[in-house]
């Protein structure tokens, strides 16, 4: 079992070393795409085999350093390849790898990518998947991208996502933009009517949806606060009105 | 999270205040070593031994700890605030909560 083991970890490692010394400009686009991944994912290999073989806590550091960014040094060969095939569809994959790489290790080409993504291949249903990643993303340029494809796409799928994702960060920011909860009311109002059906990891954007609204509706800062009814730890049963009349922290925790 | 809540209800104790726990652990008997362990001497409603019980999927939270704090009408006036932000936010109802019972006669 453990040879077996060693002889993959082997063959992992040398076969990319192998493709990226054959490299060249002649290779079609896709060929090209699969080696800088390929070299991409042996630099990452080769940095947590030193990690792991490294002797001082200051090297250790400085290896955790470097994995953390080393899709930096990648990014701008994969806008390269875009750039040079920007209407081939690996063009899609190039520009995804940088979009989604930047939330692990920022890069200053997601905006760029998103933009050149927008602009070239908005018909393409991979766009789905990078909408349903942008709903955590930092991305200045992430909200401008969502309403081109909630409003350009072809595909149901990557307009629901981009409504969730869209609806979902408006929410977010209305702590600091109290206007924002309403217009993310309207989307997830939309997601409910219109991408009910679209599909999620665990469930489908209809139920989030209506989960979301219940929240906006029902949870938001000024409304009562819903009734709960339940037991305590040793079986009582209590509800939260029996508080009535105090002023209450309600903390959702578990011991993790 | 156990020490700032410790003191907030501590500091309180003779005031018409109460943090209530929702809890999400797996396993009762664990949670009732914890609950001796870390002195947490405050009620907690039990949400089915998972995060995905009953009351947490209600209240749509998604993030663990998530805080509501609610005034003494029963309104919902704070969300998600810790630590000094959670202090202030208690204080600031209380201190309402009186002046309206001052300004009534009662």
């Amino acid at each position: 079992m453990l040879r077996h083991a060693t002889v993959f970890l082997l063959a992992l490692l040398i076969t990319p070393a192998i493709t990226a010394l054959a490299q060249d400009k002649d290779a079609s686009p896709e060929v090209q795409y699969q080696q800088l991944v390929n070299q991409f994912r042996t630099a990452q290999m080769e940095l947590s085999k030193a990690y792991r073989a490294a002797k001082t806590p200051a090297e250790q550091l400085a290896l955790r350093k470097k994995m953390s960014t080393i899709g930096v040094d990648y990014t701008p060969q994969f806008m390269a390849l875009a750039k040079a095939h920007l209407n081939d569809p690996v063009a899609v994959d190039a520009l995804s790898w940088i979009v989604t790489g930047a939330s692990r290790f920022g890069g200053k080409e997601a905006d760029e990518a998103l933009q050149l993504l927008a602009d070239h291949h908005i018909k393409n249903e991979k766009l789905a998947v990078i909408c349903e990643r942008l709903r955590n993303s930092s991305l200045r340029g992430a909200i401008g991208f969502l309403e081109t494809v909630l409003e350009k796409s072809p595909h149901h799928d990557a307009q629901g996502h981009a409504c969730y994702s869209l609806a979902y960060k408006l929410k977010r920011s209305a702590g600091n933009t109290p206007a924002n909860l309403a217009k993310a009311e309207t989307l997830f109002d939309r997601l409910a009517t219109d991408f009910a059906d679209v599909k999620t990891r665990t469930s489908t954007l209809g139920t989030v949806a209506t989960s979301e609204l219940f929240e906006i509706r029902n949870l938001s800062i000024g409304k009562p606060a819903p009734e709960i009814l339940g037991h305590d730890i040793d079986g009582v049963e209590f509800k939260l009105s029996d508080y009535r009349g105090q002023v209450v922290v309600l903390d959702f925790w578990g011991h993790w | 999270m156990y020490p700032h809540e410790r003191s907030l209800v501590k500091r309180l104790a003779d005031q018409p205040f109460a943090l209530l726990g929702i809890n999400s652990d797996k396993d009762r008997d664990a949670l009732k070593q914890t609950l001796k362990d870390e002195n947490i001497t405050w009620r907690s409603f039990w949400n089915g031994g998972s995060t995905r019980g009953p009351i947490s999927t209600a209240w749509n939270v998604r993030a663990w700890p998530t805080i509501y704090v609610i005034d003494h009408k029963g309104v919902i006036r704070y969300k998600n605030v810790r630590g000094v932000r959670m202090d202030a936010a208690v204080d600031a109802l209380l201190a309402e909560m009186k002046a309206e019972k001052s300004d009534s006669g009662q």
